[in-house]
């Protein structure tokens, strides 16, 4: 380092410290090996570090807008159970895919929310004018039961369901 | 040597390095601190979805409580604030479901929402020990800057609001410092607390349960795989019980008079206007000639009885409103507030100003049109527009400037909508009490609201329409109307197949008997029941004439249809045949056999030496209609004897003709002096055939006189007068139509022994046991009787005490009673004393198919007395009045025991014409006193169908409406109908509670017992067992509950088979039973009252034309005194024993039940803490002479005012939610729990949903063979609501 801050560019390393070139009669000398080195090493690690960060805000940002596309799914789905028929309501379970804007999307298409709603059932509420629904959203990744069993890799929303008469 | 690096230079790259790391390291953690924000913005957006969706999901826990509640198979279902309760048909609970969070939903078999000791089941004191994860108080206050927001419950309310308690507690913040109000009094609370349910993960409810460690609840089912991901809680008032600011306004009692009570010492002369100086004071005291000359004006529903305009808003708004006008108002000028706060009432000018002013004959009011307000919070703000400064108008109500404090105090107690359901116990659709023309043309706008609002769909086919109303057409046949076909159905005869359906069902939530039993009514009764209350029902509404011609067309005097309804009569293979209703029409009552003697030419005062007597004898048919009251009705028949000849004395025809037709063309004859009978109903009399014929007057043409017959006997004849006549009435319309026999019969007369009628020269009849004045001359000069004229003799006539005149000497001392100084001669036949016992109704109801005459016997006293009968005399002929020596046809008779004198012009002898001394008051079949009906305006009491009275008008303003004149006057009756100036549907019939009169022993010969819709207690006719309410049956009021009356004005108050603004009679609060709001209740009742008569009324209190003798008010004590027909009610003491019952946890299964609760007048002073042992007694004591003038529906008068503004079943509810996301840490997943600190609430919700089950129009349809009934119910979101501050 000490070289490069005498001149040396031929040094390696020296070539990208971006020092001047000496002016003519009054020779400047440049940063030297050890200074870059130095300052490498110092911006390698921290920017291993501040790196290693982006990931997780990275995965913080995906967590953002998978709250806000799953609960968008969410309600749509609720709202679905809601318009469909009482008497047909069993017929909302099964899965759904959707895509990075809670759109809906085909089962063969590319999709990134995979949605299921489980079959209705009479738990909450005993009365027979209420079905609870509850629909398991995945990321990414088809709903197994062992994807249910992985801790935080499904998330579940329930809500209860009631024939108003429609 | 190597020139150093220039200092500042040195180290450059570390700082250049350092710099970009801190720029690199600033642009990082900005972008982290961006996705963190977004993470947050991100998870507030889906708490706020999965809340709200929560709530959503909370609102359908409900929804789906209410829904099944509601359409269970053979139960009935019943409402209230947080619950709603089914019954079998045994009368049993089956299931409750809570409408409030609480482990158990749905409890089955009974719930009670108290526990043993009075306190509410379901919160426990110690709720706040467990924990606030367990309970939630959904009442708990939002704290801030001013005053405390509550979300459901506003202490502040408990000095301002009638019919609110509850306990409070001081409000602290959650540092323990007291809270204040903005006026810097302490803050309360009056806490809610529910339980929490928690949603676990695989939508499974569960309950929290404390652990005993503070802040670690339990939650049973969850685990690692199972946590809880939310919890609610929530409860649910029932807006029914709450008074509705769209339909209530402040009621003022209005009902027809009934009796000439007046402020004591007024000294009215007859026939004269209200003195102006008269002022009434309503709220001292509401006469009953205040009633008569302070009538509402047109539109004026506040004081239309029933209407929901009489419900109340003063329990909440009084006080705010007089504190508004300057903290003390007259009541009449806090009503205007209120009346400009309802958006669809008026007062002021042009109305009765409560009561205090007689409106303009024939001024309606102008009502406002401002839309109905949407929701409370606009009850601030008045409809007025201001364009300049684009504000709206504020109403006075918060003048006080507590504007805020209103609202939150009002929220409680009223609601911008409420509705309940006008369906039956079985879930069918109710009846409509009211007539629609079949001709969609003669309909009016009210006729078509009420048939939208009682017509469902055809079941399968939406197209066709089923109507749950009585059609009518001709009110001149007794089979057109019945035989209507509309759309291919015989319409009204389907409405009666579908009754005749329900009553002979088991009754949920009552009995399994239903009315068609044997042990009840049996299927014959039960059938003439039903045709009696729709025929009741097609003869209302008679004059109305807003849409061109009304039912009952034609024009008193001159046309013989005016006000007949000739009654229903099914032909025979239709439903309901062998029934009969009543229509508005007469019956044969009474049939004599009068004789008199001629007097002989010459001196009338020489006596007959003669060894013969030229005899004449009459057939005198008498008429009675039970359907008293406004219109007139036109005396109009044909009567046609046969078999005359067959009436024999000593073998000879008493008469020479066998056949005779008489015929009375129309409702007043002029000419003839004939002002003498009653031309309202009620006794008809038989004067106007036998009456003086004076020589001036034009000889009668032979159908204008009774049959008549002479024979020439020896003085000492004896012999006996035997035989039979054949009687047919008939009706023959003017319209040219086929004639109508309304009824017929057979007349034995037996073998009666004759006594020879005697002459008596004039002025030598006195009173029996009188002073010896000449009462009347007796004086017949039957000299000139030709064979079509005949003389009216007073001598047969009774005198008022129901004694007969007796003969006495020229020194006016009375001759001994030997048959020599004896008069005239009458038998008769009336109806049979064991079955009909003087009960007219039951011979009206006679169908023309059957014999009338079986049911007519000798009269009791044949064979002993020579005036054996109960004719009626008529107004005196010229005067116009009526007197009493002309009414006592026969001997007194009384319809309750311990009235002497029960002049009600002729009154006494309608109801029971047997002898005075053994009369103890009209009698049921079980030997107890019986039902017999108060008449309106001076119309004579007795046994009448109570018909909806259709107005006595002012008579211009120079006479007192229902007693300033005499009916039987024809000029009177050409401006004393009232049909186009004041006629309303809800004004003429307030519920169907006025059926009340109906007899109920027509087909099993029962008489005197009438539908009861009233309390069944020893000191109300019946004496505690009346036949309406006997052990092996279902209680007469069950029957109300297949009826309504749709509320058409001001606006579609009722919509399809349901109305708004009904309150809910069981108010009680689950599970907060510590917390009373009985404001709705006292809302209705506040404009009712009990019409109860002295009985120092009774001799004259018909009698207008005797004022200004003032016989009322002169008598000794009582000069000078108000006599009161009218008694405000002690809310508190009747709604204590509402709170028995609920205490006793017997809630309202059917509104009808209200009949059955006593209503105690303010007069006892009892009050809230009264037992209903002190109630009971203190009624027993108000009552005992009362009942003596008091007529059956007099008594269930207030009832027909409260019962269609009550329910207990409600459609709309408010749901006060608070619903909570949850993230439970591994660790509590792990061990199934939940902890405070620890895990996180990630979302709330806090608001309210106003929720409204309807009927779909365009599908709504009953189908018997549906179990769940009419429908299809479906439910919608009125309203939500955010609590904020």
């Amino acid at each position: 380092m000490k070289n490069c801050r005498h001149g040396n560019n031929a040094v390696a390393g020296c070539r990208f410290a971006g020092v001047r070139a000496p002016s003519r009669g009054k020779r400047k000398r440049g940063f030297t090996l050890v200074e870059i080195m130095l300052a490498i090493g110092i911006v390698a690690f921290a920017f291993l570090a501040i790196l290693a960060m982006l990931p997780v805000g990275l995965a913080t940002f995906n967590k953002a807008v998978d709250s806000t596309v799953e609960a968008r799914i969410s309600q749509q789905i609720f709202s679905d159970a809601q318009q469909v028929k009482f008497s047909n309501i069993d017929g909302t379970a099964g899965g759904r895919f959707f895509d990075a804007e809670a759109r809906q999307v085909g089962a063969g298409d590319n999709f990134v929310y995979h949605a299921v709603v489980n079959p209705p059932v009479s738990k909450f509420s005993v009365s027979t004018f209420t079905r609870t629904v509850t629909v398991d959203i995945a990321k990414n990744r088809l709903i197994t039961p062992d994807l249910k069993s992985e801790r935080g890799a499904v998330r579940t929303y329930v809500f209860v369901v009631a024939d108003v008469g429609l | 040597m190597n020139p150093s690096p220039s200092p500042h230079c040195r180290g450059i790259a570390l700082v250049l390095t350092l710099a970009m790391l801190v720029l690199i390291s600033g642009l990082i953690v900005a972008f982290l601190s961006s996705v963190r924000t977004d993470l947050s913005s991100s998870q507030g957006y889906a708490s706020g979805v999965d809340v709200r969706m929560l709530a959503d999901s909370t609102l359908n826990v409900v929804i789906g409580q209410i829904q099944e509640a509601s359409q269970r198979p053979g139960e009935a279902w019943v409402s209230q604030p947080g619950l709603i309760r089914t019954y079998d048909t045994g009368g049993n609970p089956v299931k409750a479901y809570k409408l409030y969070s609480s482990a158990d939903l749905v409890v089955d078999g009974e719930f009670n929402p108290l526990d043993a000791a009075g306190e509410p089941a379901d919160v426990p004191t110690d709720w706040r020990d467990q924990g606030t994860d367990v309970y939630v108080d959904l009442n708990e206050p939002v704290l801030g800057g001013g005053s405390p927001v509550y979300p459901i419950l506003d202490p502040r309310a408990l000095s301002l609001v009638d019919g609110f308690e509850a306990t409070t507690e001081e409000l602290k913040d959650a540092k323990g410092v007291q809270v204040l109000y903005e006026d810097g009094t302490n803050a309360k609370a009056i806490p809610m607390p529910v339980r929490w349910l928690y949603v676990l993960k695989d939508g499974s409810r569960a309950v929290a349960e404390p652990t005993g460690t503070p802040g670690v609840s339990t939650i049973a089912g969850s685990g690692p795989d199972n946590p809880p991901i939310a919890r609610l809680a929530f409860w649910t008032d029932d807006e029914s019980a709450k008074i509705n600011i769209n339909t209530a306004s402040e009621g003022t009692y209005y009902d027809a008079p009934v009796a000439n009570t007046y402020k004591g010492g007024l000294g009215l002369q007859e026939k004269v206007p209200m003195p102006s100086t008269y002022t009434p004071d309503p709220e001292q005291a509401m006469f009953d000639l205040d009633l008569a000359w302070f009538q509402p004006a047109r539109l004026e529903y506040q004081r239309y009885p029933g209407h929901p305009a009489t419900t109340s808003l003063s329990p909440v708004f009084y006080d705010f409103i007089e504190q508004g006008l300057g903290g003390s108002a007259a009541r009449k000028d806090v009503l205007e507030e209120i009346y400009k706060i309802s958006p669809r009432y008026a007062g002021g000018s042009g109305s009765s100003l409560a009561g205090t002013v007689r409106p303009a004959t024939g001024s309606a009011l102008a009502l406002s049109d401002d839309r109905l307000y949407a929701t409370l919070d606009e009850l601030l703000f008045s409809n007025v527009f201001n364009g300049a400064t684009g504000t709206r108008g504020e109403n006075t109500i918060d003048a006080a400037g507590k504007r805020r404090e209103l609202l939150s105090i009002a929220r409680f107690f009223t609601t911008a909508r409420s509705n309940a359901p006008e369906q039956t116990l079985f879930n069918s659709p109710r009846v409509a009490i009211w007539p629609v023309d079949s001709d969609p043309a003669r309909r009016t706008a009210f006729d078509k609201l009420v048939a939208f609002c009682a017509t469902l769909k055809k079941p399968g086919d939406p197209s066709g329409s089923v109507p749950y109303y009585l059609m009518r057409k001709n009110p001149l046949s007794m089979t057109e109307d019945w035989n209507l076909t509309i759309g291919g159905q015989p319409t009204n005869q389907n409405l009666y197949t579908y009754l005749q359906d329900l009553t002979s069902r088991a009754i949920p939530g009552f009995t399994t008997t239903p009315f068609s039993a044997p042990t009840k009514w049996g299927v014959d009764e039960r059938n003439q029941i039903l045709m009696e209350i729709l025929d009741y029902v097609r003869a209302t509404n008679l004059i109305d004439k807003t849409n061109g011609t009304p039912y009952t067309a034609g024009t008193i005097p001159t046309n013989s249809n005016f006000g007949v309804v000739l009654p229903l009569e099914p032909p025979p293979g239709t439903p309901g045949a062998g029934t009969k209703g009543f229509g508005r029409y007469f019956s044969l009552s009474e049939l004599a056999l009068m004789a008199v003697v001629k007097k002989p030419a010459g001196d009338p005062n020489v006596l007959p030496l003669t060894n013969s007597r030229r005899v004449q004898f009459a057939l005198l048919p008498e008429f009675y209609s039970p359907s008293v009251g406004h219109p007139a009705l036109a005396y109009a028949f044909r009567m046609e004897f046969t078999g005359l000849d067959s009436l024999k004395l000593g073998g000879q025809s008493l008469f020479q003709n066998a056949a005779h037709t008489i015929r009375s063309p129309h409702a007043l004859v002029s000419g003839y002096g004939d002002s003498s009978l009653s031309f309202n109903g009620g006794p008809m009399g038989f004067y106007w055939y036998a009456k003086e014929e004076k020589v001036s007057y034009p000889v009668r043409a032979p159908d204008e006189i009774y049959p008549l017959g002479e024979l020439v006997l020896d003085k000492d004849y004896t012999g006996s007068v035997s035989g039979n006549v054949k009687i047919e009435l008939w009706y023959d319309p003017p319209t040219g139509a086929a004639p109508v026999l309304v009824q017929q019969g057979e007349f034995d007369f037996g073998n009666v022994a004759f006594q020879m009628p005697t002459w008596v020269p004039s002025g030598k009849m006195k009173a029996a046991g009188g002073t010896g004045t000449f009462l009347y001359p007796a004086d017949h000069d039957w000299s000139g009787l030709a064979n079509n004229r005949i003389k009216y003799s007073l001598a047969f006539i009774r005198n008022g005490d129901g004694t007969p005149y007796v003969p006495i000497d020229d020194n006016g001392n009375a001759q001994p009673k030997t048959e020599d100084k004896y008069t005239d001669w009458l038998v008769s036949l009336v109806p049979d004393m064991a079955s009909i016992d003087s009960d007219y109704r039951l011979i009206n109801a006679v169908p023309s198919s059957e014999d009338l005459g079986v049911h007519f016997k000798q009269h009791p006293w044949t064979g002993g007395d020579r005036f054996a009968h109960s004719l009626h005399g008529g107004w005196v002929s010229g005067s116009g009045k009526p007197d009493s020596y002309y009414h006592a046809g026969s001997k007194t008779g009384k319809l309750t025991e311990g009235i002497v004198a029960q002049l009600r012009y002729e009154a006494p002898d309608v109801a029971q014409p047997f002898p005075a001394t053994a009369d103890t008051g009209v009698k049921n079949y079980l030997d107890k006193t019986g039902d017999w009906s108060t008449a309106v305006g001076q119309f004579p009491d007795g046994p009448l169908i109570d018909r909806a009275d259709e107005g006595e008008a002012p008579f211009g303003d120079s006479k007192i409406p229902y007693f300033g004149h005499h009916y039987s006057n024809k000029d009177d009756f050409v401006t004393s109908e009232q049909a186009e100036t004041y006629f309303s549907p809800n004004r003429l019939v307030p519920s169907p509670v006025i059926l009340g009169s109906l007899p109920t022993g027509v087909k099993r010969g029962r008489p005197w017992q009438t539908l009861l819709f009233r309390p069944d207690k020893p000191y109300f006719p019946g004496q505690g067992q009346h036949p309406g309410n006997l052990a092996g049956g279902p209680p007469d009021h069950l029957l109300l509950d297949l009826f309504w009356m749709p509320v058409v004005e001001p606006y579609a108050i009722s919509e399809p088979f349901s109305t708004a603004g009904k309150i809910n009679l069981n108010y009680q609060i689950a599970p907060f039973t510590n917390i009373k709001r009985s404001t709705g209740m006292r809302g209705v009742l506040h404009a009712v009252m009990i019409t109860a008569l002295p009985p120092f009324a009774a001799v004259d209190s018909k009698k207008f034309h005797e004022l200004y003798k003032a016989p009322l008010y002169a008598s000794g004590a009582k000069r000078g005194e108000d006599i009161l027909a009218r008694h405000p009610i002690d809310a508190d003491a009747t709604l204590s024993l509402f709170e028995e019952r609920f205490a006793a946890n017997k809630p309202f299964v059917s509104a009808s039940e209200v009949t059955t609760m006593p209503i105690v007048p303010a007069s006892l002073g009892l009050g809230a803490n009264s037992t209903p042992a002190q109630i009971d007694t203190a009624l027993a004591s108000f009552w005992q002479d009362k009942v003596e003038l008091t007529g059956d529906n007099a008594i269930e008068r207030p009832y027909a005012m409260i019962y269609p503004r009550v329910t207990t079943k409600s459609n709309t509810y408010q749901v006060h939610v608070r619903a909570q996301s949850l993230k439970v840490t591994p660790a509590s997943a792990d061990a199934g729990e939940f902890r405070q600190g620890i895990d996180q609430i990630t979302g709330e919700f806090r608001g309210s949903f106003v929720i409204e089950r309807f009927l779909d129009a365009n599908l709504q349809t009953y189908d018997p063979a549906n179990p769940a009934g009419l429908g299809p119910y479906k439910m919608r979101v009125v309203s939500s609501k955010q609590v904020s501050r």
